[in-house]
């Protein structure tokens, strides 16, 4: 076996989790996957899309034309500035294809990489809380400044952003990116900025891209999904945008790894996209309203764990939440000792309450595992219905 | 940036043939016979169940499905090549959905082939596996189907072109770690025979070579030929991963849903791979696949069954396409498969312009020229070896046949021109001109 499957082997605590938590009597808060609706149109385009012959057949490559000119103008307002469609724009396999495409294009043996990696080696970075204490929100994770800036070196060849944050559902502020912004520039580091939850932003808070910073845009490829934005994962259709003398680099990738992306979902895809472009200035919008329907979950299911006893970490963005265990000291000793706490805290949770999470460590490298093992992440993408938020109650409180 | 800014892993496989040839198509051509997809439906059966997948009831048919392969898909899978196998297949562990058949390539290179390691590709290939193996770190080690001349008075047929078993054999070594087999061949149409099968099967047992088996058009045999699974012979099952398409089985090219099946300790590194590179694949079209399985399941060898009337359809639009390259002057090259034909354009008068010292090679600038000049979209065979090899069999052009039924014929039309004709120019160029608006009112979707 090659030895590029050996490093990848690494990866396989959110299979195992998601295979365990299939079993419909448990409910699945783990998964980010939404079990609400995607908008009804944005169903019937895909319907009306698969009606046509030809749009089931290949399409462009690099990314279905109507689709890349969609996205080009929507991003050209966010942005504020001129995005070409055929070399700025790559529609990928969902945003998780896009990673894979950049990290592919960019990255090699010898470059160290910030956050995460599979060939080169990875140097990590985490948050920290401020002021110490307990965080009762996102924005009370922080990254040290003086830390970050010692982490860059002249090897470094990218640092990866993921604003919203998942899972601990953090967005970060001006501020925040223009420090890491002054350290790509300084040290001609790239970066990667996954945004996928760009739309899912809470009341108070905005979510800036740091393409759009000073020296930025031509260091920066930012990844965007249509599962995230539009409630339906299962399209797994993304895109990368960036510089064309980034994005021609994901595309040599593109063309050897798949070559085109699903030519339907690219086309509803882009008729869905042109609906919300029309309302950018309305509140009805889906890029909109999807986040006011969410912050309610948010807000109900923050207030249904601390009744149960537990400490949850309000997100300011995204549909995770990350939340503090060690509230309810549950004695855990007698089982495995190696596995971290949140792990053996899922298993119990998943047997004794029905009810499935997935623990925070499998978000960290191995030498950061135990800071962060009294935490668990909920997927409030749900639709958590009274009577599921009763059971739910109810099962923590029969002991 | 001083240092480059792109990986070391690219170089060499930026080039892409279809990026070229599909935007000259986009822009010039009015009759695309180039790339390979079909301008024709798919089947009703088929569409029906991708609106209900999209439309109905079950809205988490939007949602993420099973990472390696939507339960219901990866089933019937397993059961139609258990039976095709004559093998019990586990769902879960032998079969793997992936993102077309070029994912399922993809990960398979990435899973197997290291650096050093050789990879033995026939030519003509399908030009994915060159730059993959080149992605992976291997080395592209090639070995060239030969045209034997056919018998007297009779067209080439693409089981003339065969594999001389001495160059064969001398082409595996220490290093080699797997042969890419594709049967029916693109662009040849080659089904190879059981005999050919069994030289490449000895030969992958000698050397414990594994075996990637690239079996797209696995439904389009013609003349009653037979599509052998090379992992049914003795020694292969262990060694082989087979490689199929929704979209060349259902003419769904972009549904982009492909599958691998194999046994379960070369499909676990498949997993791995598929996990760290796309992770799932879309849910509602594996759905709509899967519904499609398990129709044609029932129907199995029956005349109303999809899988013996796709390939009687393609059959008549072979024979047409044959007849009317003859007849202008081409000689086709009769593929036993696919839906591709190869003709050899040696003889054909052209008005391509000579371009001395150009390392292009002849039928890469004939096709150039036709698609720019005439409208007409075709692949040039050089496009399908190696770079050392490009010269060696220039005089080629590659047809898809997977078109409208509009008579193949009137698809030529605008090469009637080009050649020696005898008729009567008055009554030619009438001719002409009516199909020429018939056909610009007619033409299909350009794919670029």
């Amino acid at each position: 076996v090659s030895t590029t499957v050996n490093l990848a082997k690494q990866n396989t605590s959110l299979v195992e989790f998601t295979k365990v938590a299939a079993d419909p009597s448990i409910v699945n808060l783990g998964q980010g996957l939404p079990d609400i609706c995607p908008p009804s149109y944005v169903k019937e385009e895909l319907a009306k899309a698969a009606a046509v012959d030809r749009l089931n057949q290949y399409t462009r490559g690099f990314g279905h034309p109507s689709l890349v000119k969609a996205l080009s103008q929507v991003y050209e307002r966010v942005c504020g500035r001129k995005i070409d469609p055929l070399t700025d724009i790559l529609v990928t396999v969902g945003g998780y294809g896009s990673l894979f495409s950049t990290i592919q294009a960019l990255i090699e043996e010898g470059d160290e990489q910030l956050l995460h990696s599979n060939n080169a080696c990875f140097v990590f970075i985490y948050f920290s809380k401020k002021n110490g204490g307990n965080p009762a929100s996102s924005a009370d994770w922080v990254l040290d400044p003086a830390e970050l800036a010692s982490k860059f070196n002249s090897k470094t060849k990218a640092i990866i952003l993921n604003t919203p944050h998942n899972p601990i559902g953090k967005v970060f502020t001006r501020e925040e990116l223009q420090v890491i912004a002054d350290l790509c520039i300084k040290h001609d580091t790239l970066c990667i900025s996954d945004e996928v939850y760009e739309w899912l932003v809470y009341k108070g808070n905005k979510h800036i891209k740091i393409a759009t910073l000073p020296g930025m845009w031509e260091r920066t490829i930012t990844i965007g999904s249509a599962g995230k934005t539009y409630s339906v994962t299962g399209w797994k259709l993304g895109w990368s945008i960036g510089p064309q003398n980034l994005i021609k680099h994901l595309q040599v990738v593109h063309q050897n790894t798949l070559y085109t992306c699903p030519t339907p979902l690219q086309e509803a895809l882009a008729q869905a996209l042109w609906v919300d472009y029309k309302r950018m200035d309305d509140p009805d919008c889906y890029f909109y309203s999807l986040p006011r329907e969410l912050e309610s979950k948010r807000d109900r299911m923050a207030q249904l764990l601390q009744e149960v006893g537990l400490r949850p970490v309000v997100p300011e963005g995204g549909y995770f939440m990350i939340v503090d265990v060690s509230t309810l000291n549950v004695d855990l000793s007698d089982v495995d000792e190696n596995q971290p706490y949140d792990y053996k805290f899922v298993r119990w949770m998943i047997s004794s309450k029905k009810l499935s999470a997935i623990p925070l460590s499998a978000f960290c490298g191995p030498e950061t595992k135990r800071q962060f093992e009294k935490y668990i992440r909920f997927c409030f993408i749900k639709g958590l219905e009274t009577r599921n938020m009763d059971d739910i109650a109810n099962n923590w409180v029969v002991r | 940036m001083s240092r480059p800014v792109q990986a070391r892993r690219l170089e060499g496989v930026d080039k892409n043939i279809w990026v070229e040839f599909v935007k000259l198509a986009a822009t010039y051509s009015t009759v695309n016979l180039g790339q390979g997809f079909p301008d024709f439906p798919p089947p009703e059966f088929l569409k029906e169940a991708f609106s209900r997948a999209v439309s109905g009831e079950k809205h988490m048919l939007h949602q993420y499905t099973r990472a390696f392969g939507h339960p219901p898909l990866v089933k019937i899978l397993a059961q139609l090549f258990g039976k095709l196998l004559g093998r019990d297949l586990d769902p879960m562990t032998n079969v793997m959905v992936t993102v077309g058949a070029y994912q399922a390539l993809f990960c398979c290179f990435q899973a197997f082939i290291d650096e050093g390691d050789e990879v033995i590709i026939i030519e003509p290939f399908f030009d994915c596996y060159e730059p993959m193996v080149k992605m992976a770190g291997g080395t592209p080690v090639y070995v060239p189907l030969r045209p034997k001349a056919p018998k007297e008075g009779k067209l080439m047929s693409s089981a003339d072109w065969q594999l001389d078993p001495a160059e064969l054999a001398s082409k595996f070594s220490e290093q080699t770690k797997a042969i890419v087999l594709n049967s029916p061949n693109n662009p040849l149409g080659k089904v190879f025979s059981r005999g050919e099968l069994e030289l490449i099967a000895d030969l992958c047992v000698k050397h414990d070579a594994l075996c990637i088996s690239d079996e797209v058009y696995e439904w389009l045999v013609y003349d009653g030929k037979e599509h052998i699974r090379i992992a049914s012979l003795p020694g292969m099952w262990d060694r082989t991963v087979i490689i199929g398409s929704a979209g060349k089985t259902f003419n769904v090219t972009g549904w982009k849903v492909g599958w691998t099946v194999g046994p379960n300790r070369l499909l676990q590194h498949l997993r791995t791979m598929h996990q760290n590179s796309v992770y799932h694949c879309a849910t509602a079209a594996q759905d709509a696949v899967a519904q499609g399985f398990q129709r044609e399941f029932e129907h199995y060898g029956k005349p109303d069954s999809y899988f013996v009337q796709l390939p009687r359809e393609l059959q008549q639009k072979r024979d047409q396409l044959v007849q009317s390259l003859v007849a202008v002057g081409m000689k086709p090259i009769i593929p036993e498969g696919t839906y591709f034909l190869v003709a050899d354009i040696s003889e054909f008068k052209s008005e391509v312009p000579d371009v001395p010292n150009s390392d292009e090679p002849y039928d890469s600038r004939f096709a150039k020229w036709m698609v720019k000049n005439k409208g007409l979209a075709a692949i040039p065979l050089s496009a399908f070896y190696c770079g050392a090899h490009k010269n060696n069999y220039n005089s080629f052009i590659r047809f898809c046949f997977a078109k409208h039924p509009l008579g193949c014929k009137a698809k030529l039309w605008p090469l009637m021109g080009a050649c020696s004709w005898e008729g009567e120019p008055g009554l030619l160029g009438q001719w002409k001109q009516h199909w020429s608006r018939w056909l610009l009112h007619h033409s299909s979707f350009q794919a670029g």
